[in-house]
């Protein structure tokens, strides 16, 4: 065989290109196992074994072949066994299952000295853990880990292709004997071109392109959801109870909650109050739902997309502010089933098929469980919360004095008698009504905006915030007696400090007490804007307990109040006004490395139908706008030379016609030393890509490709001094498309002469 | 006589022509032409124009479905992701494929002549006129038409941009007359595997197969031997008419260094002299369809022309040929014996031959024998049977 290659590189033997082909293999597996570990699955243990095991085996590549035998030909019994272990530490949680069987095939194979096919099965395990990870977290990372993916694959898939040849090839261990890694690199880096590297890159940059531009076209149109992708279960890190305790202190976890991106140009004016849940009803531990409550939370079950608009629409259309448009929410993962609103809207959307509930009475919006990824959804038109419609139901006739005949009658209090439920025992409801008495010191009728002011004011004089609170030793504040048993109660009746729960519970016992329906609503307030990317994020520190008060005068609403030390004076029912700790603003790496992940949901996980629709006007309005742009732009010039032309003739100007009229000839009569000039000189820059896209081959292409099939037509009728013509005026095309760069054929005679013999043939007549 | 004398067989030189890609494929003007084109051909391919899915593939397709199916299930966008990306790579297969093939130039190197019977060589040289990449991974497909055997030629390595390669096998024709070697297509799964892109070959060359050795025995009777006839030939021998000087070269004889001369030119030059011409055979055939009924045997009669023709040459006993009803050929250089082999793979039995055959001691005939046997004459007398 004779090889005459222009390059001297190095080049790697079948052996290297083999050993290259599985070491790949093995980052493939390790990119995979990387996914795995984003998993809530519980517990690192076996995911981080894998990963360990993987990367030994990349580091000492002779390492696989020394597994002993009988290990080997245990190794499937060892896997069913862990396994079935698993299924039953996680009790038969399918996921986990699966999760761990994939990867314990994607192991067994990677650690195995492969065949060409079986690495087409590495990859297609490697493929399925990768998604599946994907699709369990929605995690930022996955977004570099496929990226990575699909690069070492291609890679793989290119040697595997140079390898097609010799597909029953596997490896031994003989043939990792003298492996380094330093003399293999070199070796590779020695077979790979720079050039061709940088190509690959333009390629694989092409790649995220055009794979970009499918992801956006592709339609969104979504069938029934017949079957469902698998999850994990999540876990609630927000509590749907307050609880009172003696001693207890909060940690600061300024881990993100969830983020908010609003509509464009719309920043928070107010602090947000962020509902999620209403606690109804005391019981002697704290606040809860009750259970009528904890029974409609569940209800109302709603399946998203349903046919149509689907979601909440306002039945109070009230003069509160709202924010015009779609506010998305990205909650992450294991917060809460509870879904963060800020108030009543219009429509609340998801960015795939979702069932959640809606308590049409407390206005709260749940998922069934707790997601284990973020979720995201778009609330249409929603209100800045400041009130809160109340359902058209009993509770407008409510009073203290029913609450207490219903109590009488049973145990635990039904809806909506359960607004009024307080502390069962006889000296704590005395402590009660002492402070509330003198809270309305003497005023029993005052009105209700004013027996809130005068509550707040009472509690803020007497307790300040602190997350440490002991009330163990508390005393009460008028009598020596022990304290109440009710811990609220005691710390009602103290000056020990206290937080949002305590704040919250405190005067919602002391509204009810004074006769108005009142609940705590425990959330988020506040907010930190992202001036990166503008997007606002909510952090877990922020979490949060208010009250909301029912509007007696109305009977229509409730009015939101926070009787918080740090919220400063609220008037109820008003915007809250924000300080510069509820809305703080974020810039810094951070924020930079949280606004690619806002990108992430943004512009990939909540991607949609809605989306494509904006992308398309943009880019048509970009379209028309630079067309616009462009096109005013010639004509301004054109008429500048316009008015310059008929401006009268002066000497300049007769002397720039004449030299311009002059030079356009000149060009004319050496157009074809021009081009001949054009080709040495663009030969010279750039020999190759001259040679392969100057005028005269692309000419001698085409004319071949015309001339080729009217010379076979005409070949058997022609004598033969006429075929030799063509055959010479052949054989000079030839020359002229593939032959040396200096042309021994004279194109344009060529061209021509090609010309006149394929116009002769077509001009005579066939005959029959 | 043995037989197994071989000739060697002198590669044709390339000519500019001989070059095909995958350009001169089409004749369109046009590019709305163009693209009706590639729509028809995606829609009904050429034969030499398919593009199949490998196992790997239809895999790839089935994996690419499934995803998009849970995509679409479940508006899931890492779905999407995952199922944009699994399109682009086989998007960025193609283009891939596209500048594989891309300044690839292939043609055809065959000698002059073949023949049946003997394995003869036969050559692809292949031309990467790319810049900066190389050439993977591909696949040719020969094929010898007339004897209906494909050869597949595989790219060992990669063609390096700017640079040649040689694919060289071994065909051995088994039949004398035309024989058309034809590239039929070019393939290759290259980059990925995915698919299997297969275009055509856009060469074919034709090439002459001369007739088979046979086995055969010829002894002329001895009154019949060739003899010296003392015509000088102007080939350099052992006779004694002077055909000039040369530089003498160590081996040479003593008495044929030309002193004068020598001392004229300051050093030793030597006599060379012409070689006596030896009478040597007339052979003739008679290819009559009369006279040859049988196809097998007129088959057998021409490689026993041939054999017994190359044989005498090389025994410097062979003084012309001819077939009856054409011109007789001196021979004197091995052009003139391949001109007659070139002849006898031309030849076909022959209803109109009417030229009268040379007649004398030294002229060989030949006859059908018995059992497809073919018997020479010389002078009228057997000498030789096939």
């Amino acid at each position: 065989m004779l090889t005459l290659a222009a390059s001297s590189r190095a080049r790697l033997s079948r052996d290297e290109l083999h050993q290259l082909r599985w070491l790949l293999g093995l980052v493939l597996v390790l990119l995979a196992f990387w996914t795995l570990l984003s998993l809530e699955l519980g517990g690192l243990g076996w995911r981080a074994l894998f990963l360990a095991t993987a990367a030994a085996a990349l580091l000492f590549p002779g390492w696989p072949g020394r597994i002993p035998a009988w290990l080997r030909r245990w190794s499937f019994i060892l896997g069913a066994s862990a396994l079935f272990t698993q299924f039953i530490a996680t009790r038969f949680d399918l996921v986990s299952g699966l999760v761990l069987l994939v990867s314990l095939l994607a192991l067994a194979r990677g650690l195995q000295y492969r065949r060409l096919r079986e690495d087409w099965q590495l990859i297609l395990l490697c493929l399925f853990i990768i998604i599946l990870s994907g699709v369990l977290t929605l995690n930022l990372l996955f977004g570099l880990q496929i990226l990575l993916f699909t690069l070492v694959t291609m890679a793989l898939l290119f040697v595997m292709n140079l390898l097609e040849r010799d597909p029953g090839r596997a490896l031994t261990t003989e043939d990792w004997r003298n492996f380094r890694w330093r003399h293999f690199a070199r070796k590779v880096r020695g077979a790979v071109d720079l050039r061709q590297l940088a190509q690959a890159g333009a390629l694989f940059t092409g790649l995220v392109l055009v794979s970009t531009l499918i992801f956006v076209s592709m339609p969104r149109f979504q069938f029934s959801q017949s079957f469902s992708l698998p999850s994990l279960h999540g876990v609630a890190g927000f509590h749907d109870k307050i609880e009172y305790a003696e001693t207890r202190s909060i940690d600061s976890d300024d881990s993100i909650a969830f983020r908010v991106d609003l509509p464009p140009g719309y920043h928070l004016a107010h602090t947000p109050y962020w509902r999620m849940i209403a606690l109804d009803e005391y019981r002697k531990t704290g606040f809860e739902v009750s259970n009528s409550q904890a029974f409609e939370n569940r209800r109302n079950v709603i399946r998203y997309p349903e046919p149509g608009r689907s979601g909440e629409h306002l039945v109070f259309p009230s003069e509160a502010e709202h924010i015009p448009g779609a506010v998305s929410i990205f909650l992450e993962g294991n917060v809460s089933e509870y879904l963060p609103i800020l108030g009543p809207f219009d429509s609340l959307l998801f960015n795939s098929t979702q069932t959640f509930m809606a308590n049409e009475k407390m206005k709260t919006y749940r998922t069934d469980l707790p997601s284990p990824k973020v979720l995201g959804y778009q609330v249409e038109n929603m209100e800045v919360g400041d009130q809160i419609p109340s359902a058209p139901d009993r509770i407008a006739n409510l009073t203290l004095a029913k609450a207490d005949e219903v109590r009488a009658r049973a145990s635990l209090l039904p809806y909506p008698y359960s607004y009024f439920s307080l502390p069962v025992a006889a000296g704590d409801r005395e402590i009660l009504e002492r402070i509330v008495a003198q809270i309305q010191a003497g005023k029993p009728d005052m009105p209700e905006a004013d027996f809130i002011a005068a509550t707040v004011t009472y509690l803020r004089e007497h307790h300040v915030g602190n997350l440490d609170v002991d009330l163990s030793k508390v005393r009460p504040l008028l009598t020596d007696a022990p304290p109440p048993t009710d811990l609220l109660i005691r710390w009602l009746d103290s000056n020990s400090p206290g937080w949002c729960e305590h704040f919250s519970g405190a005067f919602v016992l002391l509204c009810r007490v004074a006769g108005y329906p009142a609940r705590v609503v425990a959330g988020y307030r506040g907010a930190a804007y992202n001036s990166i990317d503008n997007y606002y994020l909510v952090r877990q520190n922020y979490a949060h307990a208010w009250a909301e008060v029912f509007d007696e005068t109305r009977k229509d609403r409730w009015l939101r109040v926070d009787p918080s030390p740090g919220a400063g004076v609220i008037v109820p029912g008003q915007p809250a006004v924000a300080t510069s700790m509820d809305i703080t603003t974020e810039n810094g790496w951070s924020a930079f490395v949280d606004g690619l992940r806002m990108i992430w949901y943004r512009r990939v996980i909540n991607f949609d139908q809605t989306d494509q629709q904006e992308l398309v006007a943009k880019v048509s309005e970009y379209g028309k706008d630079f067309g616009a742009t462009a096109k005013a732009w010639f004509l301004e010039k054109w008429q500048a030379v316009m008015d310059w032309y008929q401006r009268p003739l002066t000497p300049l100007k007769a002397a720039v016609l004449s030299a311009l009229i002059f030079l356009f000839g000149l060009a004319f009569l050496l157009r074809r030393r021009l081009r001949n000039f054009w080709l040495r000189a663009s030969a010279r820059f750039w020999p190759r890509s001259a040679r392969q896209l100057a005028p005269v081959r692309l000419d001698a292409g085409r004319w071949l490709r015309i001339f080729q099939p009217a010379w076979e037509a005409a070949a058997p009728g022609l004598p033969k001094p006429a075929r030799a013509e063509w055959q010479k005026v052949h054989r000079d095309l030839l020359i002229l498309r593939y032959g040396p760069p200096d042309f021994p054929a004279d194109p344009e005679g060529t061209f021509r002469h090609a010309r006149q013999l394929v116009r002769a043939v077509k001009s005579t007549p066939v005959k029959a | 006589m043995n037989s197994s004398a071989a000739i060697n067989l002198a590669v044709a030189p390339p000519r500019p022509g001989d070059w095909a890609d995958l350009s001169q494929r089409q004749n369109l003007r046009g590019w709305s032409a163009r693209v009706w084109w590639l729509l028809w051909q995606m829609l009904l391919p050429a034969d030499t124009q398919r593009t199949r899915p490998t196992r790997a593939g239809a895999v790839l397709v089935a994996v690419a479905f499934g995803i998009g199916l849970a995509a679409y299930n479940n508006a899931n966008n890492v779905l999407f992701m995952a199922l944009s990306l699994l399109l682009s790579c086989l998007v960025l297969s193609g283009v891939l494929s596209w500048i594989n093939f891309r300044g690839l130039r292939w043609r055809l190197s065959l000698p002059a002549h073949w023949r049946a019977g003997e394995p003869g060589p036969a050559r692809l040289e292949l031309s990467n006129a790319k810049k900066m990449t190389p050439t993977y991974n591909l696949l040719f497909h020969a094929r010898a038409r007339r004897l209906a055997a494909d050869e597949p030629l595989r790219l060992p390595d990669r063609l390096d941009a700017g640079g040649t390669m040689a694919l060289d096998w071994i065909f051995q024709p088994t039949e004398r007359g035309r024989e058309t070697m034809e590239i039929l297509s070019v393939e290759s799964l290259f980059p990925f595997g995915f698919l299997r892109k297969k275009s055509g070959g856009s060469l074919q060359q034709e090439v002459w197969v001369w007739p088979a050795r046979v086995e055969y025995e010829f002894k002329p009777p001895s009154s019949r031997q060739p003899r010296l006839s003392g015509e000088i030939r102007r080939k350099p021998g052992g006779g004694s008419d002077l055909l000039g000087l040369r530089p003498y070269r160590p081996g040479d004889p003593p008495r044929f260094v030309h002193w004068k001369a020598s001392a004229r030119l300051r050093e030793l030059v030597v006599r060379q002299t012409g070689e006596e011409q030896q009478a040597g055979y007339h052979l003739v055939l008679d290819p009559a369809k009369t006279l040859w009924t049988d196809a097998a045997q007129f088959e057998r009669v021409c490689s026993f022309a041939a054999s017994l023709a190359e044989d005498l040459f090389m025994a410097s006993q062979l003084r012309a040929v001819t077939i009856r009803g054409a011109a007789t050929q001196t021979v004197t250089r091995l052009a003139d014996l391949q001109g007659f082999f070139d002849q006898l793979a031309r030849l076909t039995p022959d209803e109109h031959v009417t030229a009268r055959s040379p007649e004398g001691h030294d002229v060989i005939t030949f006859q059908p024998g018995a059992r497809q046997q073919v018997h020479a004459y010389l002078g009228g007398i057997l000498a030789g049977t096939a």
